[in-house]
């Protein structure tokens, strides 16, 4: 093991030794940041081991007795906010930002697909309308969202999923680019082989822009996991982990009886784990993602 | 000529007579961006509806206007701060933008551990604000981990406290601690799409670290760059931080866009979507200008 460590050590140093100046201080500067990056990921579950005795007895940095996950079991059974408990914010989560997420994908490709590929009155218009979506931000919309939702009786419900998800907007520009750049013979060889105009696109063409699909949809679920905002507003009575542990953290921070800062640090490192396993198995999936020529038009 | 001639024709449709065959799937799936298009131009006509009308009586005013622009008028006043704000987070993110295409390139150059600290860099973004700030703010804040580390960070709770010293402490998260986000990845997978050749040819010619940067690969993302720039550059008005997080929705600070929606969680619309309605049209020329630039600049390589 020693032995490992020191060749280990000896190929860093001589690759160090090997490279210009600017790369090592750009080496040395990102490892600083890394290292700032990541301690405080430490700490949170240093944090969730303490006891509620140790949270109060102890010093911030001081490490608790022993590695104690029961505060993880407490966090799973009790910590709740607005009388939902954390495995079902999770459900509650999954639903939001996969179905949000997967509905935006699949539907904007929809869209995006007959944009690119055919030829009909009006595909200019559809193209120029996604570009002014996604570039001009409009501002003061809340309200007005806010009494669409009500109207289609998606307020606190998981039809918001699908009356809110994105359809028209960066997901369809960026999809339209990917089939763009689809040879359309491989569509021309299936309808000579009989296929219909639908079979061609879910078996032909949408598997061709899959790694942007994946992509697409990896970046939007992420953002949406980690969003507390538009569930305060929208979904407040079926709370995600995002803005339960939020609500949560509001209590503990004002001393409500059976709330604890370390279950709090608990429920939020279990609601790290699912973001960044995905992460782990699909990062090259991410890189995926070309935003040139589309918004340019 | 004959050429020309060829190209000045109306092109026909890829499908022939087997599209018109397709119209019935055309219209299939064009729903979702009709609908999108429906949603869009619905809520936004509603927005301007509500900016226009007045919350009690209903009638049509420019009441909320005056207001705006009274309050745009007074440097202490709650808008001029927020606007003030947005600008200091739009400064954040258009910086964050310049610090992600400098990290990618380094990446891209298989730096020592360059795979750590992909994943490093990108991990914050993966994480919700609302874990990040916590321990944030469990570090820098009361009896926190700084100030047992040095023993001397007793400011550190002040800073929260005050609304003026808190937006340095949100601002000092998102830059350095909210994570590169997406344009990163994006960045770091173009900078990987450049053919090899390329690179090695102009180290064959002699080319420097520096020019290799600059001449060789930044027109070859710029087509991606650019993009991601006038997105950023888009955001001028609703550029925004965590606040919510940080705050938990006790006010002060505000930047437009978190003051808007705090009004909304109060269930007050009109003045709101009045603001938010001004500062839209005026964002509009900046976006399209903006546009108008990268177009212009854009070396149009293809690879």
């Amino acid at each position: 093991m020693g032995a490992a460590v020191k060749t280990l050590m000896r190929k860093c140093a001589k690759r160090i030794r090997s490279t210009s100046p600017t790369r090592v201080i750009v080496f040395v500067l990102f490892l600083v940041y890394a290292l700032a990056l990541i301690m405080p990921y430490l700490f949170g579950i240093m944090f969730s081991m303490k006891t509620a005795k140790e949270w109060f007895t102890t010093k911030v940095l001081d490490l608790p007795a022993s590695l104690n996950f029961t505060n993880y079991a407490e966090a799973w059974k009790n910590l709740n906010a607005n009388d939902t408990s954390v495995p079902s914010m999770l459900f509650n989560s999954l639903w939001y930002a996969a179905g949000m997420s997967f509905f935006s994908v699949i539907l904007s490709s929809m869209s995006a697909y007959v944009v690119a590929k055919y030829r009909f009155p009006g595909r200019s218009i559809i193209y120029a309308f996604a570009l002014v979506a996604m570039m001009i931000p409009i501002m003061g919309s809340l309200p007005a969202q806010l009494r669409y939702v009500k109207a289609v009786n998606a307020l606190n419900s998981p039809v918001f999923a699908l009356v809110m998800c994105q359809t028209i907007g960066m997901i369809f520009v960026v999809m339209l680019s990917a089939f763009r750049g689809v040879s359309w013979e491989y569509a021309e060889a299936a309808f000579i082989d009989g296929a219909g105009p639908l079979l061609v696109f879910f078996k032909i063409m949408l598997p061709q822009v899959t790694s942007v699909a994946v992509a697409m949809f990896l970046t939007n679920f992420v953002a949406l996991w980690a969003d507390a905002e538009t569930p305060l507003i929208f979904l407040d009575e079926l709370p995600t982990l995002s803005l339960g542990l939020l609500l949560y953290k509001g209590r503990v921070d004002a001393n409500y009886a059976g709330t604890s800062m370390p279950v709090l640090y608990a429920g939020l490192i279990i609601c790290m784990i699912p973001t960044v396993i995905l992460f782990s198995i699909f990062q090259k999936s991410l890189m995926d993602i070309q935003m040139g020529g589309g918004l340019k038009g | 000529m004959n050429q020309s001639t060829q190209t000045n024709k109306p092109k026909k449709n890829r499908l022939g007579v087997t599209q018109k065959k397709s119209l019935w799937f055309i219209l299939l799936m064009l729903i979702p961006a009709l609908y999108g298009i429906f949603r869009y131009v619905f809520i936004n006509v509603n927005s301007i509806l509500i900016a226009f009308s007045d919350a009690s009586t209903g009638e049509v005013t420019l009441r909320y206007f005056r207001d705006l622009f009274e309050e745009m008028g007074r440097s202490d006043s709650t808008i001029f701060k927020a606007l003030l704000n947005t600008f200091k987070f739009f400064g954040v993110g258009v910086l964050k933008l310049f610090l992600s295409y400098i990290i990618a390139y380094f990446l891209y150059k298989k730096i020592l551990l360059y795979k750590g600290f992909r994943f490093l860099f990108f991990l914050p973004s993966l994480v919700a604000p609302v874990v990040n700030i916590t321990i944030y703010v469990r570090i820098i804040g009361v009896n926190g981990a700084i100030h047992q580390l040095t023993g001397y960070a007793e400011n550190f709770p002040a800073l929260l406290s005050n609304a003026d010293t808190t937006i340095l402490m949100i601002l000092l998260y998102d830059l350095l601690f909210a994570g590169l986000g997406a344009n990163f990845l994006i960045l770091l997978g173009a900078m990987n799409r450049i053919p090899t050749e390329i690179l090695e040819s102009g180290k064959m010619d002699g080319c420097s670290a520096w020019r290799e940067f600059w001449q060789l690969i930044t027109p070859l993302v710029w087509d991606n760059f650019s993009t991601l720039l006038v997105l950023a550059l888009t955001k001028i008005f609703t550029a925004s931080g965590p606040i919510l997080y940080f705050t938990g929705g006790q006010g002060d600070p505000y930047t437009l866009t978190f003051w808007i929606y705090d009004k909304v969680r109060d269930s007050t619309y009109n003045y709101p979507a009045a603001v938010g309605l001004f500062f839209t049209v005026i964002g509009i020329p900046i976006v399209f200008g903006v546009r108008w630039i990268a177009k212009k600049v854009n070396p149009e390589v293809a690879y």
